[in-house]
């Protein structure tokens, strides 16, 4: 913790009763119908909470302040990196991204509505973050629906935001309606399809016209996006990307994928540029920045090249992939099998450039119906504004896709 | 309810023991409607060699897309519970055709409806044979909703041993070897020591089915290299090639 940015160390959470049975087969339906909830069971484990998160007002508060100063530092360090091509082979991205982000310091995308969301754990050492998602964040469907439909079982507490409502009105803002927008994801995924749904039901309802499409769409004219798709073909006001920057690097020449790195001028919320800050190697190179970046280094545990961190012998000590999202592929002794653990360490020592060794920090449980929990609370900025959180909760310390999905809200 | 949530209701009863591991997405547009449909009769699918429904097997139909779901209702008026796991999302001129699922789905759901099946019978996770078919994922502008199922899709053996269910049935038209995903979860099974069958429906025959250890078992970012396997010409949703690191399912930051 630097002297700068300190934390309060009073618990934030709320103890609260789990739903009944009854109660919770309500809910899990209307998640699944009214929030496109499509996902709600991950192998032997349903993963719709059946309680919200509940976090006292001044926590939430503090909270807010840190996401808030967290999504201002990020803005500054990625126009830096933009200018700064020399450090981008340090961040452990493909290399065609990075030829590609090397063209965004004289002709950077245009970028509108950011959103971003930062993993929050309430720790020993106060708050702390595990990461911060900048490039495509998700979960906005269960962040602003779960609350809506279990805030009645908890009178007493209120929801902490609607960040979907949040996101639609930054979206209308850089692209008043009547517009045409592009929400562009992997396809054949339900999972990601579930909140593009989402959010183009939402921005219809705002009077914008949504398109669901992949990235091989789109086509581009001057600068300028155009869908081409068999059921809609057209100049497009803005995109929306939910797919991932580093997969872009992937898709063909052909299909223009360049253009979101760099040279749109069509708003995209996010630019791929976004990949700059989203790499697990960002802090890396924090030391060779301008911008100051002292949330960041307060909440961000200490990171290191793999090479120079004792995580073989000390379990202080974790690994996690450049590139890595929801909890997956991270090494932590205890909690990675032996097997998981071996590969990981292999594939750490051999392609170092694409691993960080990061300091290991505690978080504390919270009790449910007479089980011990481990939140995450993801916090959402749009515009450097919080928008709202989404809740995880894992029977163990580490958020992965097995971790239940659960409403946040705050009380006295 | 909406007409879409009564037939997820039917297909997925409150009840019964695998309503946990049904997808909702094939339920989630309005063509799922019961209501509307004309209800089906019961069809007489001919199965050598099927288990009786109170013994040891879980079945999987692995089918074309109405069949698939038309051998699901066969299935649960022998006893078996039907669990629709079709997966494939939804999309204007996609490459593979979920309306018809739906439709299906919905002209079914009347009739089972009025079969008496028991919480904890039997499963027979219905899974659309087509699901990741090359014919027209690479024309320009289709929806690409090709999809594959993976081990979190299923219960685990742990849990399947712990219901009593030793053997698994796969019931194929034309095949006698598992498809590639679908192999992924029969090998975690049958490490697990459970028995595997398949029938095939075109030659009535039913063989053991040793399940070899798939190629990318347990890889990292294995849906995506099954997908991206697929298809090298990148009109749908995905690149030709993720690099290696470790993964679940989809993208999810």
């Amino acid at each position: 913790m630097t002297k700068d940015v300190r934390t309060s160390a009073i618990s934030p959470w709320i103890g609260v009763e789990p739903l009944a049975d009854a109660e919770f087969l309500q809910l899990r339906r209307r998640a699944i119908f009214e929030c496109d909830k499509w996902d709600p069971q991950v192998g032997d484990a349903c993963v719709i909470a059946r309680y919200p998160l509940v976090m006292k007002n001044a926590a939430w508060a503090e909270v807010v302040g840190l996401a808030e100063a967290l999504a201002r530092e990020t803005r500054m360090a990625e126009a830096e990196l933009v200018r700064r091509p020399d450090l981008h082979d340090r961040l452990g991205l493909p290399r065609a991204m990075r030829h590609a982000l090397r063209e965004a310091e004289t002709a950077s995308p245009a970028g509108a509505a950011r959103i971003i969301r930062f993993d929050f754990h309430f720790t020993t050492d106060g708050w702390r973050i595990s990461e911060g998602n900048i490039d495509v964040p998700g979960g906005l469907n269960e962040a602003s629906g779960f609350p809506a439909i279990i805030g009645s079982h908890y009178p007493w507490a209120e929801p902490v935001g609607d960040p979907a409502a949040a996101y639609v009105e930054a979206i209308a803002a850089a692209a008043p309606p009547p517009c045409v927008v592009a929400l562009i994801h992997a396809t054949a995924y339900s999972d990601d399809q579930q909140m593009m749904t989402y959010v183009a039901r939402r921005l219809e309802a705002r009077g914008i016209s949504a398109h669901l499409a992949s990235p091989s769409h789109l086509r581009w004219r001057d600068g300028r996006a155009w869908l081409e798709a068999a059921w809609w073909a057209g100049p497009l006001d803005m995109i929306v990307r939910f797919f991932p920057a580093e997969w872009l690097a992937q898709l063909p020449k052909a299909s223009g994928w360049r253009a979101l790195c760099a040279g749109s001028r069509t708003p995209i919320s996010n630019p791929a540029t976004a990949l700059l800050t989203q790499s697990k190697r960002f802090p890396l190179v924090w030391d060779d920045l301008a911008t100051p970046l002292p949330v960041w280094r307060a909440l961000l545990p200490e990171t290191r090249e793999p090479r120079s961190a004792p995580w073989r012998t000390s379990a202080d000590w974790i690994l996690k992939p450049a590139l890595g999202r929801v909890g997956e592929g991270i090494a932590m002794a205890g909690l990675t099998g032996a097997a998981d653990w071996r590969k990981i360490a292999r594939n750490a020592t051999w392609w170092p450039g694409h691993w960080v060794a990061q300091r290991r920090f505690e978080v504390l449980p919270i009790e449910i119906g007479g089980v011990a929990r481990y939140p995450c609370l993801g916090v959402y900025t749009v515009d450097e504004r919080v928008a709202g959180a989404y809740g995880r909760l894992a029977s163990r310390p580490l958020i992965d896709s097995h971790a239940e999905d659960a409403a946040v809200l705050a009380a006295a | 309810m909406a007409p879409n949530q009564d037939a997820f209701a039917i297909w997925a009863p409150e009840d019964a023991l695998w309503t946990e591991w049904a997808k909702p997405v094939a339920f989630t547009t309005a063509i799922t409607d019961a209501a509307s449909e004309t209800p089906v009769a019961v069809p007489a699918v001919a199965i050598p060699g099927l288990p009786e429904s109170w013994g040891e097997a879980a079945i999987i139909v692995d089918l074309p897309g109405e069949e698939a779901v038309m051998t699901g209702l066969a299935l649960a008026a022998r006893g078996f519970r039907p669990v629709p796991l079709f997966n494939g999302t939804i999309g204007p001129n996609a490459v593979i055709d979920v309306d018809q699922i739906t439709r299906a789905l919905g002209a079914a759901a009347v009739p089972l409806s009025q079969l008496s099946i028991k919480p904890d019978a039997r499963p027979a996770f219905l899974l659309d044979s087509r699901r990741s078919e090359l014919l027209g994922a690479g024309e320009p502008g289709r929806y690409d909703n090709r999809w594959v199922v993976l081990p979190q899709d299923f219960p685990s053996a742990v849990f399947l041993g712990s219901r009593g269910i030793r053997e698994t049935v796969l019931i194929q038209r034309g095949e006698s070897r598992p498809a590639e995903d679908l192999s992924h979860v029969l090998y975690r099974w049958h490490q697990a020591g459970i028995r595997m069958r398949t029938i095939d429906l075109v030659t009535g025959r039913t063989d053991d089915l040793r399940v070899n250890r798939p190629s990318w078992f347990r890889a990292a970012w294995y849906v995506a290299i099954a997908l991206l396997g697929l298809r090298r010409s990148n009109v749908g949703g995905f690149g030709s090639m993720v690099p290696e690191q470790t993964a679940r399912s989809g993208f999810y930051g």
